[in-house]
């Protein structure tokens, strides 16, 4: 279990800092069209739609990165007066009460959702026209990662609540 | 059960669920999961398909393209030390006073707002730096908490601002454009930046305790030397503002583009400041990632969350209640900012401008009011749910960087006294409309 | 040789049999539609008349509660959402499904294509319908009609553009297949969302923008911040919507409820245009106040013309169903030529401009 949790986190770590640095491409990409527009007269077809494509990808693929460094903001005015112990085990039981079967069934919906893009070849409606399967693919990772995530969290609550967390 | 029922046990239930200390944007997103289920009688192919049609909605929204953008540009200038020159500055120019470092924070919060357009950027800038900073010096915390999180939230209210963008595209109205919010809400940021100033001066006076000053014998610049160091300290942020601003309204840029010449404004800052390199890239780039995902989850569980609300039939009840009611105009319009501030302690600023301006704009079209006044009373209020609790998004995003030092109790208590500055300047607003439509005037001739 | 009656309303011999169908039921259906319009845009009127239709008409037996852009699901994703069956209902514009498939346009809007009436007598009376109902019938929805806008305005303009030389190089805003022929026709096009269009009119970000009929662009007040406005409406010759329903949720439907929404949708498809016009009427006079109104040339449109069959003459032959549909709108207009020829100098122009000698369209 040890091993599932520490790749788990790895694959998380990884994956999230190379993410992180889509927003260098997605800052070039748009001053890039105010250049092509204001000083060529020529404004791309494609900056509008791949800012917003990028800016998915980024944040998507990111969401499971911040869980690993505890990134996403909880109110912890009640919880944080709580003892180690009872916080861990309140903790894991909305683990897999709450997170578990929410982003569970995320999960499997945008993998449903990404496999209908795929069978139904999908493009955007607009002139540059970008296949939309790749995208919505990207999102059902990032909420898989999400849920992978979710199960490191809960195999290293176990374990410390066990007295065999590392 | 009705739907209003429904609704009003999926507050109860969501407040409930909340105390356990769980990421909020996973409560919010469990709770809808929960109560779309109860409402459609448990189908969940056709609730999970709303779900995840609502997540790729936000996966390409061209308007929050901004956000990651707005981050980034804070990231680089926060580690280019632009910020901090500003801050040291200021520091040493009202640092002698009773709460001058508190002051400052404000001053620097306020010019920080000018360039960015979203709140979690200035709260977390200014929490990563100020928060540390004021600890030192022995600030209460509940007031450096308050200070913080309510001056670094008027960078949502102060152009650049993407509520105000949000606002302009829902309407669709020429009164409310987004140059005209843009104008409008100059004057409401500044009115309300100069209010918390006179209290934390106020505060500290009778209470130094809350606020040192320096201790005499460190204050050793001269006059000359704080006026140099002041000027070269504004001089780059008012390049950004420009490059920002001025990108908009000389048509250069819509703002999306504009923040995007931000991050290259404040990149070449940083370089010519020496402190470029691949390190502060890479911290950069992390940090701007952990904020955008914090912030966008929180964009998904709000949205799934507010779409099952609607659903249910919560936005109807609303509208009927304030519709079934024969009173003085200035009654309805008490009544309809009560409302937007209620919702402003639950929901995010995006979903009530959703539910809450094509409910109430033709209710204030009815009773004649000023649309760009009206529209502005309700941005300064959605400015003001950032920080009411329970959910003020900007004492979350304060809480994330802070020193561990700063408790949520803390943040709340801190926060009060300047909630109630909110409500003073919104009356201030209400009774002297000049306040926001004058600017406007002079720049667009009404 | 004897000539019989010169036509038969089909639909009449279908009562009968339909007649046995119908068991009217107490049965109350509680239903969502969704759109791509925030609620200040006219077209969610057309989608809140049809929902007001069929509650009347049915007595509140069939309840359809109209959901906004961005309250149930976002602008483009109310498409996928009813085919889903998270709503059960949508209305649209059905050029926003390009990317599934090109043919969507057909039904929408096609440069220098059919106008209101053509659209009526092409969707009804030429087989338009079942074209469209197979097209949405492939996505497990169930197609209607639901709202013609009219003739949309040309270009809101700060740069007087009258010939096809004048647009080389003009920074415009567009959509759709028009983008793609006005950036051949040499002009720079940009796809701005809705949202963006007024701030980078007003600050010279770009030079020219399309928006919608005049009564939808009049609250945008475009008319401040330009100076001309470049007709005709070449790009949307007229505005066509529809409202469509999830085929199982359509198919759980008795038949009464059927007939309701059939009648309530063709209803709607009149309402709209009388009601859109009417207040265009308006809107255009207040627009003469502020900004001018040119022309383009004779000569630059017959040229946009030809680039327009040039580029669809593209698509036509790379996505059959493109080619099936834009064939039998030609084709129509072919036929209705003689007729519309015959018919064309009477025109109702004020009695004394006829007189003076003002008689064609
Ligand atoms: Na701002
Ligand atoms: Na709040």
């Amino acid at each position: 279990m040890f091993s599932i949790e520490k790749s788990i986190n790895g694959m998380n770590e990884k994956i999230g800092f190379f993410t992180s640095f889509l927003i260098l491409p997605l800052v070039l990409v748009v001053v890039y069209e105010v250049v092509m527009r204001y000083l060529f007269n020529a404004p791309t077809v494609w900056v509008f739609e791949a800012t917003t494509l990028i800016y998915g990808i980024h944040f998507m693929i990111g969401i499971a990165y911040t869980h690993k460094h505890d990134g996403h903001v909880c109110i912890d005015v009640f919880e944080s007066r709580l003892p180690v112990k009872p916080r861990t085990i309140m903790r894991l039981i909305v683990n897999l009460v709450l997170f578990m079967p929410t982003v569970g069934l995320l999960s499997i919906w945008s993998v449903i959702y990404a496999a209908d893009s795929w069978r139904n070849w999908e493009h955007a409606s607009t002139s540059w026209a970008p296949p939309l399967y790749p995208f919505k693919t990207l999102m059902a990772i990032g909420f898989i990662l999400l849920l992978l995530q979710g199960v490191a969290k809960a195999i290293h609550d176990y374990h410390s609540l066990t007295g065999k967390a590392q | 059960m009705s739907p209003e029922i429904l609704a009003i046990a999926m507050f109860v239930f969501l407040m409930a669920s909340i105390a356990l200390g769980y990421p909020l944007a996973i409560t919010l997103a469990g709770v809808a999961t929960i109560f779309g289920l109860i409402d459609n009688g448990g189908n969940v192919p056709a609730l999970l398909d709303l779900f995840v049609n609502n997540a790729w909605g936000l996966f390409q929204n061209y308007t929050l393209v901004a956000i990651p953008l707005f981050i980034f540009m804070a990231q680089i200038l926060d580690r280019s030390k632009v910020s901090e020159a500003l801050f040291d500055a200021l520091y040493i120019v009202l640092g002698g006073l009773r709460g001058g470092l508190g002051m400052a924070v404000i001053v620097v919060s306020t010019v920080f707002a000018a360039t960015t357009g979203i709140v979690g950027a200035s709260v977390v800038a200014m929490g990563l730096m100020a928060g540390p900073a004021l600890l030192r010096r022995g600030y209460d915390k509940s007031l450096s908490a308050g200070i913080i999180c309510s001056s670094g939230t008027l960078g949502i209210l102060i152009p650049p601002s993407i509520m105000l963008v949000v606002y302009g595209g829902l309407t669709g109205m020429k009164e409310t454009s987004v140059g005209n919010l843009f104008a409008g809400a100059i004057l409401p940021g500044l009115l309300l930046s100069g209010m918390y100033l006179i209290y934390v001066a106020v505060r500290c006076f009778f209470n130094p305790e809350l606020g040192p000053p320096i201790p005499a014998e460190e204050r050793t610049h001269s006059t000359g030397q704080k006026i140099r160091m002041t000027l070269t300290s504004f001089v780059p942020p008012f390049g950004l503002i420009l490059t920002v601003m001025g990108t908009i309204l000389a048509g250069v840029a819509t703002p999306t583009e504009a923040a995007s010449l931000g991050c290259a404004g404040a990149v070449v800052l940083a370089v010519v400041s020496r402190k470029f390199n691949w390190q502060v890239i890479v911290q950069a780039s992390t940090a701007t990632l952990r904020t955008t995902s914090m912030i966008m989850l929180l964009f998904i569980g709000g949205k799934l969350f507010s779409v099952v609300f609607l659903s249910m039939g919560g936005g109807d009840a609303v509208a009927d209640l304030l519709l079934g009611m024969d009173v003085h105009e200035y009654v309805v319009l008490a009544i309809m900012m009560a409302v937007v501030f209620l919702m402003g302690m639950f929901i995010d600023w995006a979903a009530i401008l959703l539910v809450v301006v094509p409910i109430f704009t033709p209710i204030a079209m009815d009773l004649d009011f000023n649309p760009l006044w009206f529209a502005m009373l309700i941005c300064v209020n959605l400015q003001t749910s950032f920080l009411t609790p329970p959910f003020g998004y900007s004492l979350f995003y304060f809480k994330g960087v802070a020193p561990p030092e700063y408790t949520m109790g803390h943040i709340y208590k801190g926060i009060l006294p300047f909630v109630v500055i909110q409500i003073i300047g919104l009356g201030a607003m209400i009774f002297f409309p000049e306040i926001i439509t004058w600017l406007p005037g002079v720049f667009f001739g009404g | 040789a004897k000539r019989e009656k010169f036509g038969v309303d089909k639909r009449h011999v279908e009562v009968k049999k339909e007649l046995r169908k119908i068991k009217p039921s107490d049965e109350k259906f509680r239903w969502k539609m969704v759109m791509p319009w925030s609620k200040g845009l006219l077209f969610y009127d057309f989608a809140q008349h049809f929902a007001d239709s069929v509650k009347l008409a049915s007595g509140g037996r069939l309840d359809i509660k109209v959901f906004s852009a961005g309250e149930l699901v976002g602008a483009m994703e109310s498409f996928d959402a009813v085919s889903k069956g998270s709503a059960q209902v949508g209305h649209d514009w059905p050029g926003y499904w390009k990317g599934k498939n090109e043919n969507f346009v057909s039904f929408a809007s096609v440069p220098f294509g059919l106008d209101a009436e053509g659209y009526n007598i092409w969707l009804y009376e030429r087989g338009g319908l079942e074209q469209m109902q197979e097209l949405y019938g492939r996505y497990n929805l169930m197609a209607f009609p639901g709202g013609n806008g009219g003739q949309e305005m040309g270009l809101f303009s700060n740069k007087k553009a009258t010939s096809l030389k004048d647009f080389k190089g003009m920074r415009l805003r567009t959509v759709g297949w028009f983008m793609d022929i006005m950036n051949q026709a040499g002009a720079s096009v940009s796809p701005l969302p809705g949202g963006e269009v007024y701030l980078a009119l007003e600050r010279g970000v770009i030079d020219a923008a399309e928006f919608s009929a005049p009564a939808i662009n009049f609250p945008m007040g475009f008319d401040d911040i330009t100076k001309y406005v470049i007709e005709p409406g070449i790009h949307q010759p007229s505005v066509q919507c529809s409202i469509f329903f999830n085929q199982d949720a359509w198919d759980s439907l008795p038949a009464d409820l059927k007939w309701i929404v059939k009648i309530a949708a063709k209803e709607t498809q009149l309402w709209s245009n009388t009601w859109i016009e009417n207040l265009n009427i308006q809107a255009i006079n207040k627009f003469k106040e502020k900004v001018e109104f040119v022309t383009i040339d004779d000569e630059s449109l017959s040229s946009m013309a030809q680039t327009t069959k040039d580029y669809l003459d593209g698509l036509k032959a790379k996505n059959p169903d493109v080619k099936k549909t834009l064939d039998s709108q030609e084709a129509f207009k072919q036929d209705f030529s003689t007729w519309r020829e015959q018919r064309g100098r009477v025109t109702p122009w004020p009695i004394d401009d006829y007189i003076k000698g003002k008689h064609t369209q």
